[in-house]
């Protein structure tokens, strides 16, 4: 039985097309071309409990909008999602507590007070036992070396002291699953390390179930034992690490990062000879 | 239900003790926001004073009445304002931005939370200088302020936030399909205006709008005219008696139609 079900899920966006030229304004306003664009398109996979996964694809792949809908943000325009049991999107109060979610672009943090008030708050919000909370905050704080700026402002943190917060505060309600969304962008090679260490961590003691994205690829190659690498709303490499390197080890290529470069130029050349997802 | 009440109001408490906290940071500009409000709201008593005592009356309304009109609205503004306000303000920046993914993928209601996260206690200005207007007017009205007036203050303030209620979250819900809002919030505001006055003295078509599409007239129009044993207007003689539900009703219908606008939410970034 696995944990995560995600079985020919589809995602659909409509997009308002606008017709060029002065004459064209009132119809851009009442009836405008509309096209759609398909963010995600027959994605299935599983994911097993305690597994560390990593999803892999240029910006627009729709690694965000298959984490969205995991989340239950996002509704799939075709196809079904089960995250331990329960469908994200129609019992998304329910599945949020089964899920800590960062997305690394934003910021969850009381930008005026200290990190520990939003640690507060989210223990109201997530109704988190006083041990409980106790417990997790004085393991994340001294395991993420977050005891020198605990007490600061958040607005005085630099990006590495936040997304420690942030990462800390997806994990306060003990979550099975943890979704990072390019939790290491913009960060120094010190604070990326903390938080790989970190999230490994995690996975050993609590079996913390995790899909990371990022474009740093030895965030995945450190932290993920399998792969799954998405080109145009597709899957077009699911397996674990070593599979994915084997195969694509050629003369010349033994970085990963440069793996990863070959696919991403070989998805232009299916492009260019139409076969294009995007309609 | 009484749980659900319980959690969101502990909540409330705690976003507002955080709020509080941070506000502390910036005190001053706490401070001179409540200030400017209560001198912006009391130069527009005094203007609307000013200008009814040499018109002599509206239609029949003295000036304290009138300007009981003014502080009936206020005071219900500024309790619908104190839960509702932020709301409209802050939800169309964070569907823009995609942040309204936050209050998605945390284990609680939608509209509760936002309440809860938003609540502000600017609007005690307002409140304030309400009900010093109320007193006022009452002793130049010569109306005694019995128990019974009180009660019957306090139900027409708490159904005419309702009703403010409901607009705020009609105006906020809208966000979710046209992104920007800033129009809608100006004919909110536009027939608030019309409400500070006997909505009588308006064309047929203005006061139908104002009973109807945007129900202020329930606020404060229709029950005081009752209140006051006014004979201005014989246009929709019950519809004092008629307040309480209608308040009820149109904020009911409110919050459903910001549930549903809600589903349309499409995220966006990163």
């Amino acid at each position: 039985m696995s944990l995560i079900e995600v079985s020919h899920v589809s995602k659909e966006y409509e997009v308002l097309v606008p017709r060029q030229g002065a004459r064209n304004v009132l119809k851009n306003i009442f009836c405008p071309d509309k096209k759609k664009v398909s963010a995600v398109s027959d994605v299935s996979f599983r994911i097993h409990a305690g597994e560390l996964v990593g999803f892999i694809g240029e910006n627009g792949a729709g690694k965000s909008t298959t984490i969205k809908m995991m989340s239950g943000i996002l509704f799939p325009t075709a196809g079904n999602i089960t995250v331990a049991d329960l469908c994200p999107y129609r019992k998304r109060e329910e599945n949020a507590r089964n899920i800590g979610v960062v997305f690394g672009q934003r910021s969850r943090l009381n930008w005026d007070l200290p990190m520990m008030d939003s640690f507060e708050l989210y223990k109201e919000i997530y109704q988190i036992d006083s041990n409980v909370f106790r417990k997790n905050v004085d393991r994340f704080v001294e395991m993420l070396r977050m005891q020198d700026f605990y007490h600061t402002p958040v607005r005085q943190l630099s990006l590495g002291q936040r997304m420690k917060a942030e990462v800390a505060l997806s994990l306060l309600h003990e979550p099975p699953m943890l979704y990072l969304d390019e939790p290491t962008i913009g960060l120094d090679v010190m604070a990326k390390q903390q938080i790989r260490e970190f999230i490994k961590e995690r996975n050993r003691l609590e079996g913390t179930t995790t899909i990371l994205t990022s474009h740093d690829m030895k965030d995945l190659d450190c932290v993920c034992q399998r792969i799954i690498v998405l080109a145009k709303g597709s899957i077009i490499f699911d397996g674990s690490m070593e599979r994915f390197k084997k195969e694509h080890t050629k003369e010349g290529v033994s970085d990963i990062e440069d793996m990863v470069r070959n696919i991403y130029e070989e998805n232009v050349f299916t492009e260019n000879s139409g076969c294009s997802k995007v309609e | 239900m009484m749980m659900g009440l319980c959690r969101y109001m502990g909540l409330t408490y705690f976003f507002t003790k955080k709020a509080v906290k941070g506000m502390l940071t910036y005190r001053w500009s706490f401070l001179i926001n409540c200030i400017s409000q209560a001198l912006d709201y009391s130069v527009t008593f005094l203007l609307m004073w000013i200008m009814i005592s040499a018109f002599e009356d509206m239609n029949g309304w003295n000036a304290y009445e009138v300007m009981l009109l003014y502080a009936f609205s206020l005071f219900a503004y500024g309790i619908a304002g104190t839960f509702f306000f932020n709301i409209m303000n802050l939800l169309p920046g964070q569907i823009l931005k995609g942040t309204f993914d936050d209050v998605l993928i945390k284990p609680v209601k939608v509209l509760p939370y936002l309440i809860s996260s938003s609540f502000i206690c600017n609007y005690i200005a307002h409140m304030t200088l309400s009900v010093i207007v109320m007193a006022v007017c009452f002793k130049a009205l010569q109306i005694q302020v019995t128990l019974c007036l009180l009660w019957r203050v306090a139900g027409i303030l708490l159904f005419g936030s309702l009703i403010y209620g409901g607009l705020f979250l009609i105006v906020s819900g809208s966000a979710f399909l046209v992104a920007k809002i800033d129009s809608l919030f100006q004919i909110m505001y536009f027939f608030r205006e019309v409400s500070y006055y006997p909505i009588s003295i308006f064309p047929r078509i203005i006061q139908v709008i104002v009973t109807t599409l945007v129900p202020y007239g329930f606020v404060n129009y229709y029950p005081l005219r009752e209140l006051l044993g006014k004979e201005d207007s014989v246009v929709f003689r019950q519809a004092a008696v008629l307040s309480p539900l209608a308040a009820v009703l149109f904020f009911t219908v409110s919050c459903l139609l910001f549930h549903q606008s809600s589903k349309c939410y499409k995220s966006s970034g990163s």
